[in-house]
């Protein structure tokens, strides 16, 4: 007996083979509305450690107790709750491995109920569509190597046509539930993971890939951890995603540029999984979770960055899930100890793996933790205990194990702060070392910003009014909001600035999604004919739009301007985050271009100084070649030998500076002398970035032919590498 | 029933036994496709898999949670327990990580097994079936055109994502890029010191577009010493010639392309002290 307009089925159980799930219309909350005399209601009787209610239904039921997710609605809306019973009357006990067992007290799949390809609801087709938009952008790559005009246009096209059809859904009241928001946004980000793989589908390019996919390789060949890694030495102490990578291209024999784009991917998809499954554990509905995991795929590197072959990518997830144990996390209850121990288990990895991930998983769980100490009542201590767990675990790591990482995080620390010091005495804080954007993508930044800072404020406004006493995970959800502009305006600050900015928002992005998508999942503004005698419109303008409203008011529903926004939001990461502008499309080689500079001769050059130099010399080399010899031809890189290529003759302080920095071989590629730098440094350590004005001279580079007792190597016509031993 | 009492033992002990095939599988001497599902297996699922099953066996967890849990405790598993073989001694090869993961799940699903029996005994309720996922209601008709529309979809989208991978590696092996050779000269240890001469390499790398003819020309100024090479090389092939040079002399080796007389490149040793 099922009744799905006012009632509910559960009096005696389905009979059975039939559908279990029961549809109630809300009625808690909102203005009254015709039917709800006889709605049923919700009437909590006693709140579960997980967060789910048990309720009482109305409707007498013989002894039958209705379990139920905690699933936030909106007034109005139709929520759907899986029917789960439980007591003596339903419950069977398992005996492992007895016969009989495996009777599930909880529900069972439906025989008679929605299947499983109705359930996918629209995802199926409008993923379709998106992958459509895939193929563009794979063709736009495809221009742009080859060099054709129409490469930019079928890149846009591409990028909007991948993500628009997925926001629409997911913003749609019509869903056919989690499965189908949640194959929507795994779709997504599948087919924007593939979207990364084509950038350089045969090799890594990105030099913090290549430097992993390095770290990998010592690994699977020395079968140690914390091998010396001369690409990225502090790497060598959070191994967490070499061992990944080593693992499955091991047990597979895959090699690891194949093997590592699919860990990654496998990561980032986790990631988006555990962000789904984190509003969900909040209380948040199918389109909610939804939307706010399409509102983080408008991250400025949540299309490269995040899902690189890095290890980020693989501690991401953990930060993700650590947050989502905590939610289903109570001290007070023995049953959820599982819950504490995923959330320390996660911390462990996130460790092992990433510094910064580290440092803002244990952060945020501290800010947790004194949210709700500060907003629950009663008090709830056991959070922050738990995060004084995981504020030792890192503490021990950094402390014991990994203590090169201070020296590593320090520098852009302080950097950061004397741009600050320097803006804050008026000085200035130093200009962007990189290119400036185009002024139209800057504009489109600028109102996509403007835009989550005005939904920010509706949140912000809505849980000043009405969310009182304020909820601790609200709370701390809108102090995340609020660092993420805090970490945009590190933007502006310093040199590192853009990079430390681009970097943060991938995790002050996640509450700032999550504000953002609470507001666009319900927001309907209502667009009213203007009055013809308005003041501040123009007579024509009033009447046009008075007709075009048919005199009367009309809703905009979320579908449209949440979709709008949310485009806006993307294009506005795309033109932002990474690969930058001037390479936002494979293409000729540029010179300090990053994956646009990893080219055949540059690789071979490298891989003959393995074969025929032997690894861990001391190479000198401009911001490419230090990329390539640290990696393909395991060498010791040297960066901070700009002064050897500025200088335009040889004289004692090259051979002083030659000494002190213990240089055995010099690389030369005489393309600096031909491009100005595409990233606006042509050397690791440049003093002069961002003010080049002409390529360095040629004769700069030649003088090196005449100095004594250097010897030239090898030459392949754009690189030479000069032996400077005896010089 | 037959089905039910089959159910709780496959899904308490199913995680292991495919884990100890797919270590199996993983073995060196498997065919390529093995290897690739039973390392994707105990890479990504089955690890994970029977850690959620011996952390949560009595508490119902959602699909979208089990189908998160799964790879994100197996990666958990790979790298937490490479730490722990790590610190033991022993090398991390092929074999020890398909061992590691593979009795990582043997242990999880006893665990399981442990947990689910004191529950039982205990009285307390035992799960094995996931929570279905709240659904609104508004499904398409369950009949078969809405299934193979919906398969057709993804079928679509699978077909359309090779597709987009397949332009894309293609684009990229074939972006014009000028062909080029490399030439490079190499002291060799010298077991002779006192003779006046020393061993060198010459090499010349060939990445041209097509098959290349070269002349290699090595001179050891001031006496004037002269080797001259001819040499035709492939794409990709690599020349290599040793020789005795006068140690004291610069040393220079030239290289012509083609029938061109102008050096096409050109390396140098300075001569020893």
């Amino acid at each position: 007996m099922t009744h799905t307009d006012h009632g509910i089925s559960t009096a005696h159980g389905p009979p059975p083979g039939t559908d279990e799930t029961v549809v109630l219309p809300r009625v808690d909350a909102g203005p009254a509305e015709p039917e709800a005399e006889n709605a049923f209601r919700l009437i909590p009787a006693q709140r579960r450690p997980d967060e789910t209610m048990v309720i009482q239904p109305l409707v007498p039921a013989d002894g039958a107790t209705a379990v139920i997710p905690l699933v936030a609605g909106e007034y109005g809306e139709t929520v759907t709750i899986p029917r789960v019973v439980e007591g003596p009357e339903v419950t069977q006990h398992i005996q492992p491995g007895a016969a009989g067992a495996g009777e599930s007290a909880y529900g069972r799949p439906r025989r008679n109920g929605p299947t499983w390809p109705t359930r996918l609801g629209r995802a199926p087709e409008v993923l379709a569509l998106s992958a459509c938009g895939a193929v563009l952008v794979a063709l736009a790559y495809a221009g742009g190597r080859s060099g054709a005009s129409w490469a930019g246009a079928a890149f846009w096209a591409g990028q909007v046509l991948v993500f628009a059809p997925v926001a629409v859904r997911v913003l749609m009241r019509r869903l056919s539930g989690v499965t189908e928001s949640f194959t929507l946004v795994m779709g997504l980000a599948v087919i924007q993971y593939f979207q990364k793989w084509t950038y350089s589908p045969d090799q890594f390019r990105f030099p913090d890939e290549l430097q992993h996919w390095f770290a990998t390789r010592i690994l699977m060949q020395g079968g140690r951890l914390f091998a010396p890694d001369p690409a990225l030495p502090v790497a060598v102490h959070f191994p967490g995603l070499e061992e990944m990578g080593a693992a499955f291209a091991s047990m597979t024999g895959l090699s690891v540029n194949v093997a590592g784009p699919i860990v990654a991917g496998v990561a980032h998809l986790t990631f988006i999984g555990a962000l789904f499954m984190l509003v969900r554990s909040t209380g948040g509905g199918a389109s909610l979770a939804g939307t706010t995991c399409v509102i983080y795929a408008t991250a400025l590197h949540y299309l490269f960055f995040d899902s690189m072959y890095l290890y980020q990518t693989a501690a991401l997830p953990f930060l993700m899930l650590a947050v989502w144990a905590v939610r289903r996390w109570r001290s007070a209850s023995q049953g959820t100890w599982p819950y504490a121990v995923v959330c320390l288990v996660s911390v462990a990895v996130a460790v092992v793996s990433h510094h910064v991930t580290a440092a803002v998983t244990v952060g945020t769980l501290v800010l947790i933790g004194l949210c709700e100490v500060v907003f629950a009542r009663p008090r709830r201590w056991g959070l922050l205990a738990l995060s004084g767990v995981a504020v030792l675990m890192a503490a021990a790591w950094f402390g014991l194990v990994a203590t090169d990482v201070f020296g590593y995080l320090g520098p852009p620390a302080v950097a950061m702060v004397d741009g600050v010091r320097s803006m804050l005495s008026g000085g200035g804080s130093g200009g962007a070392a990189t290119p400036g954007n185009p002024m139209w993508q800057l504009a489109v930044q600028a109102l996509g910003l403007l835009a989550l800072f005005g939904l920010f404020c509706r949140a912000a406004l809505v849980s000043w009014r009405f969310a009182k006493p304020l909820d601790p995970w609200r709370a701390a959800v809108l102090a995340g909001s609020f660092a993420f502009f805090a970490t945009t305006a590190v933007r502006f600050v310093g040199n590192a600035g853009p990079e430390l900015a681009g970097r943060a928002s991938t995790f002050a992005y996640v509450p700032m999604a999550m504000v953002a998508a609470g507001v666009l999942h319900r927001l309907r503004p209502h667009l009213r004919a203007p009055h013809l005698r308005a003041p501040h419109l123009p007579a024509a303008l009033a009447r046009l739009l008075r007709t075009g409203l048919a005199h009367r008011s009309v809703t905009l529903p979320p579908a449209v301007l949440g979709t709008a926004i949310a485009v806006l939001l993307m294009v506005g990461a795309r033109v932002g985050g990474w690969p930058p502008y001037w390479e936002q499309l494979p293409g000729p080689y540029l010179v300090s271009g990053y994956e646009r500079s990893v080219d055949d001769e540059g690789v071979n050059a490298a891989l003959w100084t393995y074969d025929w130099l032997g690894p861990r010399n001391r190479v000198a080399a401009d911001l490419t070649g230090v990329n390539l010899v640290s990696t393909y031809g395991a060498q010791d890189p040297v960066a901070e030998a700009y002064q050897l290529y500025y200088d335009p003759t040889w004289g004692l302080d090259d051979e002083l500076l030659l000494s002190s920095l213990g240089v055995d071989y010099l690389w030369v590629d005489d393309r600096i002398s031909q491009q100005l730098p595409a990233s606006g440094a042509y050397f690791l350590v440049d003093p002069q970035a961002g003010r080049h004005t002409r390529p360095i001279p040629a004769g700069n580079l030649t003088k090196f032919d005449t100095v004594a007792r250097a010897n030239l190597v090898f030459d392949n016509g754009h690189i030479r590498i000069y032996d400077m031993r005896a010089a | 029933m037959r089905r039910d009492a089959l159910r709780a033992p496959l899904v308490t002990w199913g995680p292991a036994v495919l884990a100890l095939l797919a270590w199996a599988l993983t073995a060196q001497g498997a065919v390529p496709p093995a290897r690739w599902a039973g390392g994707a297996l105990l890479a990504f699922a089955l690890p994970g898999i029977a850690a959620t099953g011996a952390l949560f066996p009595t508490r119902p967890l959602s699909n979208v949670e089990r189908a998160v849990l799964a790879p994100a405790l197996s990666l958990a598993v790979v790298v937490l327990g490479g730490l722990l073989v790590d610190v033991l001694g022993m090398r991390l090869t092929a074999g020890t990580w398909g061992g590691l993961t593979a009795i990582a799940t043997v242990v999880l699903a006893a665990l399981r097994y442990l947990r689910e029996f004191l529950a039982a005994r205990d009285g307390r309720p035992v799960t094995v079936d996931a929570v279905p996922d709240e659904e609104s209601g508004r499904f398409a008709a369950a009949d078969r055109r809405t299934a193979v529309l919906k398969l057709g979809s993804l079928a679509l989208v699978a077909v359309l994502l090779g597709g987009a991978f397949w332009i894309a590696m293609r684009s990229a092996h074939h972006q014009t890029e000028a062909g080029y050779t490399a030439l490079s000269i190499i002291q060799e240890d010298d077991n002779n010191p006192g003779d006046g001469m020393r061993p060198v390499t010459v090499a010349v790398e060939c990445h041209e577009d097509d098959t290349t003819r070269y002349l290699v020309q090595v001179q050891g100024a001031p006496s004037g010493t002269v080797t001259r090479i001819v040499v035709s090389l492939d794409p990709g092939e690599v020349f290599k010639s040793d020789l005795l040079v006068p140690s004291a002399d610069k040393v220079t080796a030239e290289l012509f392309k083609g029938t061109d007389t102008t050096p096409y490149r050109s390396v140098f040793l300075s001569g020893l002290q």
